[in-house]
């Protein structure tokens, strides 16, 4: 290994080092100034997380839906996009795929699962699309469309589980009738480990991805579009189309985060399938650096993180809303090294 | 005033930009200071000015060595700078401009300060009202307010870089008397140029900057045209560009037809015009009259209203339809770096920019840059970098990049817009070369430019934009000076 290798390795260490660490301190300042051993609830954290069967099963479970809404997230970025909208998206396609769900439950899985992920993804793109189209038309700021239509997408599937979708025999309780197996996605046994075939669909999408958008014409397109969307136009790209396609991809990959929790973790389409996995997703983005490979493991540990404060919220009565404040200081020290080391790298 | 550089030194990073320079600059002197892009002429008046600080030698003010080490220090003393590159405040009006930058900036402006700004502005900046917002002002009224900036603070010498580069032909002809005025009223100037008109009309004394050095400085009678440019070049020798002709048989290679467009500001108002294989037709214009949207609208960049640009019968751009990456077309627009490369992007990437679409999928990018490497050899693209991000090249070596994407393949319809702005003789030699290899080769090829001279000398037919509307077409052989003058700032014959 030569030196300038070495020197690559660790100018890329860089940032996830001093980034965690400058998180450890401000996490232990948070935790000391609230009366709580730093070390004792970083221990129970981990434990939380990754500590036994149960917990890592918990942790892969969370981390599916932030995976998918980190890729819808990091995609449109790539172009320039700044898309908030995993969430919304999240819901709508869980909305669309649930449809075929309620009027074709006794179907086989080989039939049933194919066409409510087909509808899913349909769905998600209809919306994704929806503030491409604004964009590519208009001019306008997607940030803002797509932060504005996540409260209309939550308040869709609140009025079809509240209104025609409501299965009359819950009591009231408003949400769909349970889905069949043959709705959710099949179970993966490894041990006492166990989750299901939408993770490695989700990692290998983001390996697809990543392939696509560091190597190939097409992801050289989307930079060219980042970079200076007229001269795109003089490589025989338009930007209008281009906005609309990776918005609708980046929506129907959020949908599948969508189905995946109302199929195979509530077993219901309800008000409540994801707990702001869609903002969770667009932090791993960020974090990141809107790289593929990297959502990965940043989504692990985000996982990690919030089943870690379902565990502490139990064990050491600690309040859920610690967990957003940790999320926080993890995105505002990578964010700030990070920013830093472009600093410094500019510099030289 | 009396000043003289001593063995003025500067570096950055390993490039030697002035190199132990000894300059004297006299009383009521006009200098021209000539040289080649990055011959290092700016560099030594900003070391002047305190932009830079020199890494060796000094300054002497009659006789007194003076540490200048902001540019405050140098007004000061009386020195005083004109940017290429303006700092006015577009939303404010001239004088409220001028009375920001007052000497000492009081508290409050009474009538008497005021009073001498006004002055001032009367005498050196006539027909500028001093109520009017800077916004709306010509480039060439901005330079006169600038101008009176720097004198309003007292400067006694006043350094003007590259102030004609800017300028239409009778803003240059005002310039030039505003000069005249500033040596009558006892103060000097330095003028930083590389055109040879400058130094004609009003250079006293001549001093000619090559890689750093200082080459030359003499009286400017004593000197001829062919001299300096000798100089300026150094050994290297400068082939003139090659004449072309339009075929003999004048077939029609691009139509325009009835083309309309427009801006928020601007619209093209119903451009006819034919051009033949192998001919080069001229653009002149006073700038602001509409020439960066023809050129836009010419290749399918900017939206046409109406109308359609056909090549060979077949219609290229039109309302319906806009093709700018046409392989047949090729398109130098104004801004390189704004308008014709992605900044952050390779070089090798830019280079292949208008071939992306007929790549595979997955690109061999070696190969790609292994062509990039080919083209920056031939058209001496420095540094010959092809990871390189392009917008970290100087403007000269980004506008031979450019070059060599459009003109290293061969195409039917040429549109360059201010191809040589910015550029030193080499590469505008370079540039020429380029554009009329094509029109040789049977393109049609429309040139905008400011340069009349150059218009009057290499282009078939001359054109004048005015106003969105094509106000003038005749033959380059005859037509004249006064003639396309008039065209440009009147939109019609006398």
């Amino acid at each position: 290994m030569t030196l300038s290798n070495l020197q690559g390795i660790s100018s890329r260490l860089t940032v996830p080092v001093i980034g965690a660490a400058v998180f450890l301190v401000l996490a232990a300042g948070f935790f000391y100034a609230n009366g709580y051993a730093p070390l004792d609830i970083f221990g129970q954290i981990l434990q939380g997380a990754f500590g036994n069967a149960f917990s890592i099963n918990t942790t892969l479970t969370k981390t599916i839906p932030i995976l998918f809404c980190a890729l819808a997230t990091a995609l449109p970025a790539r172009m320039g996009l700044v898309s908030v909208g995993a969430e919304g998206q999240l819901y709508f396609g869980a909305l669309i795929g649930t449809a075929i769900v309620l009027h074709w439950t006794a179907a086989p899985l080989w039939q049933l699962l194919p066409a409510a992920l087909l509808l899913t993804l349909l769905g998600g793109a209809c919306w994704g699309a929806i503030p491409g189209m604004l964009r590519a038309g208009l001019g306008v700021n997607e940030t803002i469309v797509t932060i504005l239509m996540n409260y209309i997408g939550i308040q869709l599937v609140e009025y079809a589980v509240y209104g025609p979708w409501k299965d009359a025999g819950n009591l009231g309780w408003p949400a769909t009738i349970a889905f069949p197996d043959s709705a959710k996605f099949p179970v993966i046994n490894i041990g006492s480990l166990s989750s299901n075939w939408a993770l490695p669909l989700a990692i290998l999408i983001a390996l697809a991805l990543h392939i696509l958008v560091e190597k190939s014409r097409w992801g050289t397109g989307l930079s060219l579009l980042r970079s200076n969307p007229r001269v795109a136009k003089l490589a025989g790209l338009s930007y209008p189309q281009q906005v609309i396609a990776i918005m609708a991809i980046a929506g129907s990959l959020a949908g599948l985060a969508g189905y995946v929790q109302t199929a195979n973790v509530q077993s219901h389409l309800q008000p409540d399938i994801s707990s702001g996995y869609g903002y969770v997703g667009f932090l791993v983005a960020w974090l990141a650096g809107q790289n593929f490979l990297r959502i990965i493991p940043v989504a692990l540990i985000m996982g990690g993180l919030l089943s870690a404060g379902d565990a502490l919220q139990l064990m050491a009565q600690i309040p859920f809303s610690s967990t957003l404040i940790l999320q926080a200081l993890l995105f505002i020290s990578v964010l700030s090294v990070s920013a830093w080391q472009q600093k410094r790298r500019n510099a030289a | 005033m009396q000043i003289q550089l001593n063995n003025v030194s500067k570096k950055f990073g390993s490039v030697q930009a002035n190199d132990q320079v000894s300059l004297a600059i006299g009383d009521s002197e006009v200098l021209a200071l000539l040289g080649e892009n990055g011959a290092g002429k700016s560099t030594l008046m900003k070391v002047l000015y305190g932009y830079y600080q020199a890494d060796g030698g000094q300054i002497t003010i009659n006789g007194e060595t003076v540490a200048i080490t902001s540019p405050k220090d140098a007004m000061a003393h009386g020195i005083g700078m004109v940017f290429q590159q303006f700092s006015l405040i577009p939303a404010l009006t001239v004088l409220e401009n001028l009375l920001l930058a007052y000497p000492g900036a009081p508290a409050w402006h009474s009538r008497k300060n005021t009073q001498q700004v006004l002055t001032l502005l009367a005498e050196f900046a006539p027909g500028v009202a001093p109520n009017r917002r800077v916004a709306e002002l010509s480039v060439g009224q901005r330079q006169q307010v600038e101008l009176v900036k720097v004198l309003n603070q007292d400067a006694r010498l006043v350094i003007l870089d590259e102030p004609t580069s800017v300028l239409a032909p009778e803003e240059v002809q005002r310039l030039y008397g505003v000069i005249h005025k500033l040596v009558e009223s006892g103060r000097s100037v330095v003028i930083i140029t590389h055109k040879l008109e400058d130094v004609k009309a009003c250079a006293h004394r001549v001093a000619v900057m090559r890689s750093g050095r200082l080459v030359s400085d003499t009286d400017a009678r004593q000197i001829t045209a062919e001299q300096i440019v000798a100089l300026m070049v150094g050994d290297t020798v400068l082939q003139s560009v090659a004449h072309t002709r339009p075929d003999a048989d004048s077939i029609v290679r691009v139509s325009i037809r009835n083309l309309h467009s427009q801006t928020d500001t601007l619209h093209l108002d119903n451009i006819n015009l034919d051009i033949a294989r192998g001919e080069v037709i001229g653009i002149a214009g006073v700038s602001g009259n509409g020439q960066d949207l023809l050129a836009d609208a010419l290749t399918g960049m900017a939206t046409i209203t109406s109308g359609e640009v056909l090549l060979d019968g077949e219609v290229l751009h039109s309302h319906e339809q806009a093709v700018p990456h046409d392989a047949r077309q090729g398109y130098i627009p104004e801004y390189p770096l704004k308008n014709a490369v992605a900044s952050d992007m390779s070089n090798s990437l830019n280079l292949a920019l208008r071939r992306l679409k007929q790549l595979s999928l997955f690109p061999r990018w070696r190969e790609l840059d292994t062509h990039a490497d080919e083209l920056m050899n031939r058209f001496d693209v420095r540094p010959r970098n092809s990871k390189l991000a392009s917008g970290r090249l100087s403007g000269g070596n980004l506008q031979k990049l450019v070059i060599a994407r459009e003109l290293s393949e061969s195409r039917q319809f040429v549109v360059a817009c201010y191809p040589t702005m910015g550029l030193d003789l080499h590469a505008t030699q370079a540039v020429y070369d380029a554009m009329f290899r094509q029109a040789n080769e049977g393109a049609a090829v429309l040139w905008i430019s400011e340069d009349l001279d150059d218009l009057l000398r290499y282009a078939h037919r001359i054109a004048v934009i005015y106003h969105g509307r094509l106000a003038g077409i005749m033959p380059a052989v005859s037509a004249d000076r006064v003639q396309l003058g008039h065209l440009m700032t009147h939109g019609a014959l006398q």
